[in-house]
């Protein structure tokens, strides 16, 4: 009788886990890390510019773009077409002709996110896909290359303190094809 | 060379773990946030004596207290067990189906309820002093993301919000320990201390997730103490302590759930001795039905669901005292 | 045939006849040796004795030479009781009358002396197989302390014990089990200090044991255990009689058996897995850091291969980037999904422990070349397996070869943690470890709790776990062994 009870708690789970999601999880070369994303405010809505570390720390670039903010991530995801894997971004860029109300709705938004990470940082830029094309000094992501230029200047503009302090003033980026350079004053955004 | 626990420390640990519970998961509540610390300060004076009431209390009496007693535990359970799983669902496993995350919590709840109580007693004791230590030391390595400035409210604080904190914090986790009673029979200390360790974690967790993200922000998070270790860095390479929310979690409400179930299975038993061989199988199978297809408790507001969390406790104390 | 088909059969009395059914137990066994002497005044006899089973010497000096030049009258009827007291010079001599009794003497080394014309027969001591001698065990070594092991001879192993404990409170209660086997069981123990009930509980399961053979103590112990399926061992094996003393000191009950230099210790408590013998033979903080160490690499054995697969397939928001990436780089191309990978890892790297175990020393060289580079090196340059799941099952490897005590717990948990950490990541390890965590606090060794240090926490109950604390502070036995409470008194400061 014991027997055929373990047997058939042995059956059903065997025959259960081989009609569930159980297997559905992503292994960890199966993902794209993104190191960072920028938005650029265009004529009819926004524009997403994601930077995408691929194997031998190569990077390359992926752009959509969408009405709304929250479109962009569901929107990068669907052109992706592989899981995307945002938890290690570690620079959100926005152009300079952000608002704050588009900040704060912005904020909003990623707070949502559970995966992203909400000690990364955000940073201004002329224009976010310039610098993400921009060749730079190392070969490094620009993502993490900015982090660690932010963190040297001891510039805390990590999205959890943006948030909780209600700040508007961001560091700024000027960037080229060619360099980005952090300028020593900080941008205003109204 | 007995084998009897003879020491008080698993007990009082046990009933911290209670208090902490899946408090800490939902803690604060998103609902008049300025006044999370007013209320969760109101909530605990006034509840020290419910506390001692509720260590004094024996499930034994006539048959409706005994079921209403039983089910107040089951429901209690159930609320915890919900809780944990849509975290789960929402921030562990996301890529996967609640289904089987929810039976592995209910093979183990059967694996330490069917055991005798020093189990569950011995298991109170380990994560207790591991949920605690760990509170303590990502409360100092989050120091440097606090700001006291951040726990000062922009907005007047007005009595409904200390009012909705104070009574969600003893819906959620003083009302329910009257269940306790039903595991073992407390003396008032142990209950006191027990009381007084877990709120004083949950106010360092509290205070860690408001001090962290301040009222604006953390109103945006959904489990804001878990995004408050979520930020915390140590050194250049280690970031991301959440990891340590989902051991914090699942050992509190691993805990909450066996009592109880076990407390239930107790105080039936002791009056219907049939009922103990069907029990298990039968709550647990109740339980898998009700986590998994149902969305029972996910989305509903939190004042339709105390009544049913605050209301029992006083009838059984008032059925007692009739009697 | 066997003892059981002998039961109650005694002699004639007529040397022939007896000669004869004795012979017949012995057909086509040419290892049984018949000395017929004439004794004095027309009295006969005969030594019955295995070749190669006793010493020629004491049989010719003791038996033979005094029974040959003995040349008096045999006074009264009874010429056993003669000559046990008049004529034979062996120490120990034994009067038997039911034939199993004589053959289960004779079979450990006896000599049988039967007399015409009496149905008594003697059983001289005249044991001489040779044993192994006292050696160091091979897996109980220590830096300082003794280096006595046990033997295969259970009355060599007896004197050792009664060496470390000359008190006449050490009992030793002499059993037999196995049909076929007969062997000899000594269960002893410190009669003011024993565990009663694992005392009782010991006695009551070896009565119940109806074996065929025993040639180890694990037999006992397997037939014995009330846990069956547990990985965790609830009985304790040691071949060091310094131990075994240590152990009777503390209440416990040690079983002796005939033929195995293993001897057993109930109750076994989960402390003793981590303790090693060089504890108590260093000083007390050097002795903390071993055991400290042996506590984190048993949980990081376990709980290693499952928390980094977990890590990487459902949490990789909790990993360092830059361990991300390199890990992802590393597992591009690999063909095997990582738990399949972790699986076949954790798979050859038991294999190389157990060849390393068996393999003969001249080809130790050769499979640590093949363990190190054809496996490690190699198969990471083919992409058969990642970098850092071979690292990570390394380290969990060797962390457990710190606690060998706990193999068969740590390879089972191991693989659940594999398994549930793969399928339900964090969770699932917290899970398996939960699970674990229970099954070790509901498990019982003869009537003790296995985690018996936990229910009563105080710094006396813990005194001997992950600390071991100067002897000066061990002043009490553990509680839940023994009711004779103190092992020192305490002195008061001057």
């Amino acid at each position: 009788m014991k027997a055929l009870k373990i047997f058939s708690v042995l059956m059903l789970v065997i025959a259960l886990s081989g009609c569930s999601t159980l297997t559905e999880y992503t292994e960890s070369e199966q993902v794209l890390l993104i190191s960072a994303v920028g938005i650029d405010k265009a004529a009819n809505g926004y524009t997403l510019t994601a930077e995408i570390v691929t194997e031998g720390n190569q990077q390359t670039l992926l752009s959509v773009t969408a009405d709304s903010i929250d479109s962009l991530i569901p929107n990068l995801k669907k052109k992706a077409g592989i899981p995307l894997l945002l938890s290690h971004c570690g620079t959100v860029f926005i152009s300079q002709d952000f608002n704050i109300s588009d900040l704060s709705f912005l904020l909003q938004h990623l707070c949502s996110l559970y995966e992203f990470p909400l000690s990364s940082r955000l940073a201004v830029t002329n224009n976010c896909a310039t610098l993400l094309n921009a060749k730079g000094l190392s070969s490094e992501p620009k993502g993490y290359a900015v982090l660690s230029i932010l963190k040297n200047a001891k510039i805390d503009s990590r999205l959890f303190i943006i948030g909780r302090a209600h700040t508007n003033t961001l560091p700024f980026f000027i960037a080229t094809n060619d360099y980005y350079l952090l300028k020593d004053s900080l941008w205003i955004i109204e | 060379m007995d084998n009897r626990i003879n020491n008080f420390l698993p007990r009082i640990a046990l009933i911290s773990l209670f208090f902490i519970g899946n408090t800490v998961i939902n803690l604060p509540f998103s609902q008049g946030i300025t006044a999370s610390l007013v209320g969760f300060a109101a909530a605990f004076i006034i509840s020290t004596p419910l506390i001692i009431a509720f260590a004094r209390y024996n499930p034994s009496g006539n048959t409706f207290s005994v079921i209403l007693f039983c089910l107040y535990a089951l429901f209690c359970g159930i609320v915890t067990l919900r809780n944990y799983v849509t975290f789960s669902d929402k921030i562990i496993l996301p890529e996967i189906s609640s289904f089987f995350p929810t039976l592995l919590f209910l093979a183990l709840l059967w694996l330490i309820c069917r055991e005798k109580q020093s189990v569950l007693l011995k298991l109170s004791l380990i994560f207790c002093a591991l949920v605690l230590t760990l509170i303590i030391l990502l409360f100092f390595f989050s120091l440097d993301n606090m700001s006291l400035k951040a726990l000062i409210p922009k907005t007047a604080v007005s009595l409904k919000d200390s009012l909705y904190q104070g009574v969600s914090y003893f819906g959620m986790s003083i009302a329910q320990s009257i269940v306790i009673a039903g595991l073992f029979k407390s003396n008032k200390k142990e209950m006191l201390s027990g009381y007084i360790i877990a709120s004083l974690f949950l106010l360092i967790c509290l205070l860690q997730s408001l001090a962290t993200f301040g009222y604006t922000l953390i109103t945006q998070l959904n489990y804001p103490y878990s995004a408050a270790m979520s930020v915390i860095s140590f050194g250049d390479k280690f970031s991301r302590m959440e990891g340590f929310s989902y051991l914090l979690y699942f050992s509190c409400t691993l805990i909450k759930s066996a009592v109880c179930i076990i407390s239930a299975k107790n105080t039936l038993t002791l009056r219907f001795p049939k009922v103990k061989k069907y029990f298990l199988p039968l709550v647990l199978g109740i339980y898998a039905i009700v986590s998994i297809f149902t969305k029972v408790f996910t989305n509903l507001p939190f004042l339709q669901v105390a009544p049913f969390m605050i209301i029992p406790p006083f009838v059984l104390i008032a059925l007692k005292k009739k009697n | 045939m066997n003892f059981h088909e002998l039961l109650g059969k005694k002699l004639s009395g007529n040397l022939d006849t007896d000669l004869n059914f004795l012979k017949e137990i012995f057909e086509n066994d040419d290892i049984l040796r018949v000395r017929r002497i004439n004794m004095t005044k027309g009295q006969e006899c005969a030594l019955l004795f295995l070749d190669g089973m006793v010493n020629n010497n004491v049989l010719n000096e003791s038996v033979v030479r005094p029974i040959l030049t003995f040349d008096s009258d045999i006074e009264g009827e009874n010429v056993s009781r003669y000559v046990t007291l008049h004529i034979l010079f062996a120490a120990e001599v034994s009067e038997q009358t039911l034939i199993d009794e004589m053959l289960r003497s004779m079979l450990y080394g006896d000599t049988l002396i039967i007399f015409n014309g009496d149905t008594t027969a003697l059983t001289v001591n005249t044991k001489g197989w040779r044993t192994r001698g006292i050696s160091e065990p091979s897996d109980e070594r220590v830096l300082e302390g003794p280096r006595e092991g046990f033997d295969e001879a259970a009355m060599l192993n007896m004197a050792m014990l009664r060496r470390k404990l000359p008190t006449p409170d050490l009992k030793a209660e002499y059993v037999r089990v196995g049909r076929r086997t007969d062997t000899r069981t000594f269960i002893c123990y410190l009669s003011s200090l024993v565990n009663k009930r694992a005392l009782d509980t010991l006695k009551k399961e070896l009565k119940k044991i109806d074996i065929d053979g025993v040639l180890d103590v694990n037999y006992i112990n397997e037939l014995i255990n009330s846990n069956r399926f547990s990985f965790f061992k609830t009985a304790g094996k040691t071949e060091r009689p310094d131990i075994v003393a240590a152990k009777l000191l503390e209440g416990r009950v040690a079983l002796i058996v005939d033929g195995t230099p293993v001897v057993l210790t109930v109750p076994y408590l989960f402390g003793e897995n981590f303790q090693s013998d060089d504890d108590y033979y260093q000083n007390y903080i050097v002795a903390f850091i071993g055991r400290l160490m042996r506590y984190i690499c048993f949980f990081l054995s376990i709980t290693l291969p499952g928390i980094y697969l977990a890590l990487i397939t459902h949490h990789k928001q909790l990993l360092p980037t830059s361990f991300f990436i390199t890990a992802a780089d590393s597992r591009r191309g690999v063909p095997f999904q990582s738990i399949l990978e972790a699986l076949l890892l954790i798979l050859i790297f038991e294999i190389l422990r157990e060849t390393g175990l068996r393999v003969p020393q001249s080809m130790g060289h050769a499979l640590s070349i093949v363990g190190g580079l054809v496996i490690g090196q190699a198969s990471v340059e083919a992409k058969i397996v990642s970098a850092p799941m071979l690292i990570i099952v390394a380290a969990s490897g060797i962390a457990g070869l710190m606690v060998q005590k706990l193999k068969g717990a740590i390879f089972y948990g191991r693989i659940i943690t594999v398994v549930l950490g793969n399928f339900f990541g964090l969770f699932g390890c917290f899970a398996g470890v939960t699970a674990m965590l229970s099954v070790v606090f509901s498990l019982k060794s003869y009537g003790s709790d296995y985690t018996a240090a936990l229910n009563n926490i105080s710094f006396q109950s813990l005194k001997d776990t992950v600390i071991r604390a100067p002897f000066y502070k061990m002043l009490t036995r553990p509680h839940s062994l023994s009711k004779n409470k103190y092992r020192q008194k305490r002195k008061k400061k001057l």
